[in-house]
């Protein structure tokens, strides 16, 4: 399956890139523009009451200028795992409703970086000039979908044959689709770990828009295993809606169904927390959205949260859910405090380097 | 829209006026009687500029609250100046924008009333290149949209929101409301006396619990515990709002609500002295407090600060 794109704009610094000619090739029905017609569509787009309708269907092919190599934009206020990001593009063409992108980005059509060989270059020097103490996890999927748009780009091969050998990096594919296909028939599966973001059943029908089902998810994350990949799933965002507690509970159970737990990486969970811009952007798209409007309060970086209590008192079901089927598989909360570690989870996580740490043995084994 | 507008001057009765037309209304919330006087004292110095309709009626386009003014002193006829009867009703309330834009830029009120007309008349596509500039207002995002929403509140609520009783923000989730459900509201809102910054306060909760909770927000309010304050005769007005405010926290947010009563008992137990106040955490996020301890001099602070000398070799600071 792939998603559709009905318009291509190709800026004039990528026409030349032989990424451009591959996706131009493989969507011949869709319009291109170029130059001027790009600036005049892009303010129509803008004109609309919601972008992203058409947005998401644009696909723009743009020579990156900045650096592909990031840090993950965590805050000092709560603990952070140190996750690098290798940006691939921008914007997907999936459509969550809770999506904190519709607020970052001040655009809504998908971009997707096409200067390919300049990525791996920067990639290649970042890595050679580490430190060689020095281990990176590695994450295309912060600002896009990481195989999204891969059937386009054909990026995920490359990327992983990059990493596949290296003793200082892994790479986490991140996910809402089951479009492994092309990384299953690599030769090997180190350094690599593919991961699904995971929601509660009826929660990820109806508020991710376009996303390949649940199950079908559950079932590429199967295939990986089998195929010798270590495999993650990131709980987040977690809704706590009327009976979040059974629902989340059943992909859990999916979960364990799908992949044996010496397979799985880690499971992240993170409770919905977002910058208060989102919730009009949220509410101007799909009218009130009956989750943001619970209990949220600014935390320590001004980001809503729901209260310690409520957020301890989900990630402890959460965790004693997956405990039951494995005492040893390795569970992390994106983005929380000490404090609610050792409420929900039992541990003392003092500091980022303690997490790092944690995420990086737990990356090793992929190697 | 023209560069070129042609006008001609002539005098009309008071009953060839439609003063009731809004179709080039840019709203005004201050009172009349200040204009009434100074009309009644020198006059109309500047003639207003009307449109003429088919059947011969004269509607205001600029100076509509002149054309009010001498129509409260009952005059007979005066002196108008008449647009063009070919120029667009689009062309026309451009006209009047143009001409009233320093204030519209200055009060919300009428900057959303008028974002709203122009939208009505004008593609969105051409104000984003031509107007909107002039007011500082992106065509990008959820605030247009927000803007033409408050534009078409009632009266009473644009002259809140004009005399700055009302927040913008405020006025945005109002706008969101049922008109009955909004118009309890701000009478409450007035009727308990809270600022601006206590209003948004009371808004925004009472619209979060409304749309999580599924249930108007006049319901809520008849609510046995809000009623009896609402309705309690013996309370002043300031203890009225002080103790509806507390309640709809205490509604939003339970776990805070419990965690501030029991941080505040804490403080009560350990009876800090008078010049220290302590604070928790944001949201009590973590378990920290913050000191603020008011000294009268310098000498004092800087001897202060020398005996925390010790706390900070024990490693009090930053990591607790």
């Amino acid at each position: 399956m792939r998603f559709p794109v009905d318009e291509i704009w190709v800026e004039k610094e990528a026409e030349e890139s032989y990424v451009t000619r591959r996706i131009l090739g493989s969507l011949n029905s869709a319009k291109v523009l170029r130059d001027v017609d790009i600036a005049a569509e892009s303010a129509r787009i803008d004109m609309n009451p919601d972008p992203f309708v058409k947005g998401k269907k644009v696909l723009k092919l743009v020579s990156y200028k900045g650096a592909f190599v990031k840090s993950c934009p965590g805050t000092k206020t709560y603990l952070c795992c140190g996750l690098k990001i290798l940006n691939i593009g921008q914007g997907c063409p999936i459509d969550c409703r809770y999506c904190a992108l519709q607020v970052y980005f001040n655009n809504p059509v998908m971009e997707v970086y096409v200067n390919f060989e300049e990525m791996l270059n920067q990639l290649k020097v970042f890595l050679a000039c580490a430190p060689p103490d020095h281990f990176f996890r590695f994450c295309t999927g912060e600002f896009t979908d990481s195989l999204a748009l891969d059937d386009y780009t054909g990026y995920a091969v490359p990327l992983a044959e990059t990493f596949s050998g290296r003793n200082n990096a892994t790479l986490e594919f991140k996910t809402k689709t089951d479009f492994i296909e092309p990384l299953l028939r690599l030769e090997n599966s180190r350094n690599i770990i593919l991961s699904f973001s995971v929601n509660a059943p009826g929660f990820s029908k109806s508020e991710e828009i376009r996303a390949i089902s649940l199950g079908r998810r559950l079932i590429a994350a199967g295939r990986s295993a089998s195929h010798g990949f270590k495999v993650g799933f990131h709980f987040d965002p977690i809704v706590p809606f009327d009976g979040w507690e059974e629902e989340y509970s059943k992909t859990i159970d999916a979960i364990f169904d799908a992949v044996r737990p010496a397979s799985i990486a880690w499971i992240s969970m993170g409770v919905l927390r977002f910058v208060p811009d989102l919730k009009d952007v949220v509410t101007s798209r799909f009218g009130p959205v009956r989750y943001f409007y619970d209990s949220f309060a600014p935390g320590l970086d001004d980001k809503l949260r729901l209260s310690r209590n409520r957020r301890t008192a989900i990630y402890r079901s959460l965790a004693q859910r997956i405990r039951s089927y494995s005492a040893d598989v390795l569970i992390y909360l994106c983005m929380e405090s000490n404090s609610i570690w050792r409420e929900s989870l039992g541990l003392d996580m003092r500091n980022n380097d303690q997490l790092i740490k944690l995420l990086d043995d737990a990356a090793k084994l992929s190697i | 829209m023209t560069s070129q507008i042609n006008i001609r001057t002539t005098t009309v009765s008071q009953s060839q006026l439609d003063l009731e037309n809004m179709d080039f209304h840019i709203p005004s919330f201050e009172p009349l009687d200040t204009l009434v006087a100074s009309i009644e004292q020198v006059g109309v110095l500047h003639p207003p500029v009307v449109k003429e309709t088919e059947d011969h009626r004269f509607i205001p386009v600029l100076g509509r609250r002149r054309l009010e003014a001498v129509s409260a002193l009952k005059a007979h006829s005066f002196e108008v100046r008449v647009v063009d009867s070919m120029q667009t009703d689009d062309q026309t309330f451009i006209m009047a924008f143009w001409d009233n834009l320093e204030r519209i830029k200055r009060d919300p009120a009428v900057r959303a009333y008028v974002v709203k007309r122009l939208l009505e008349l004008i593609p969105r596509e051409t104000l984003a290149k031509t107007i909107f500039p002039f007011l500082d207002i992106s065509s990008k995002g959820p605030k247009l949209e927000k803007l033409r929403k408050i534009g078409g509140l009632e009266t009473s609520l644009l002259a809140a929101l004009s005399k700055g009783r009302l927040q913008e923000k405020s006025a945005g989730i109002l706008s969101e409301l049922p008109g009955d459900q909004r118009l309890s509201l701000m009478k409450l809102i007035d009727e308990l006396g809270f600022n601006a910054n206590k209003a948004f306060e009371v808004i925004s909760h009472l619209f979060d619990l409304s749309i999580y909770l599924g249930e108007p927000i006049t319901d809520m309010l008849a609510r046995l515990e809000a009623d009896q304050i609402i309705n309690d005769y013996h309370l002043t007005v300031t203890e009225k709002a002080s103790q509806f405010r507390n309640l709809i926290t205490r509604w939003a947010f339970p776990d805070i609500t419990e965690n501030r009563r029991i941080f505040d008992k804490w403080v009560q137990d350990i009876r800090p002295p008078r010049n220290v106040k302590l604070r928790p955490g944001q949201s009590f996020e973590d378990e920290s407090v913050t000191i603020e301890i008011r000294l009268d001099s310098r000498s004092k602070a800087k001897d202060f600060l020398n005996l925390t000398c010790e706390f900070q070799s024990h490693d009090y600071y930053e990591n607790g």
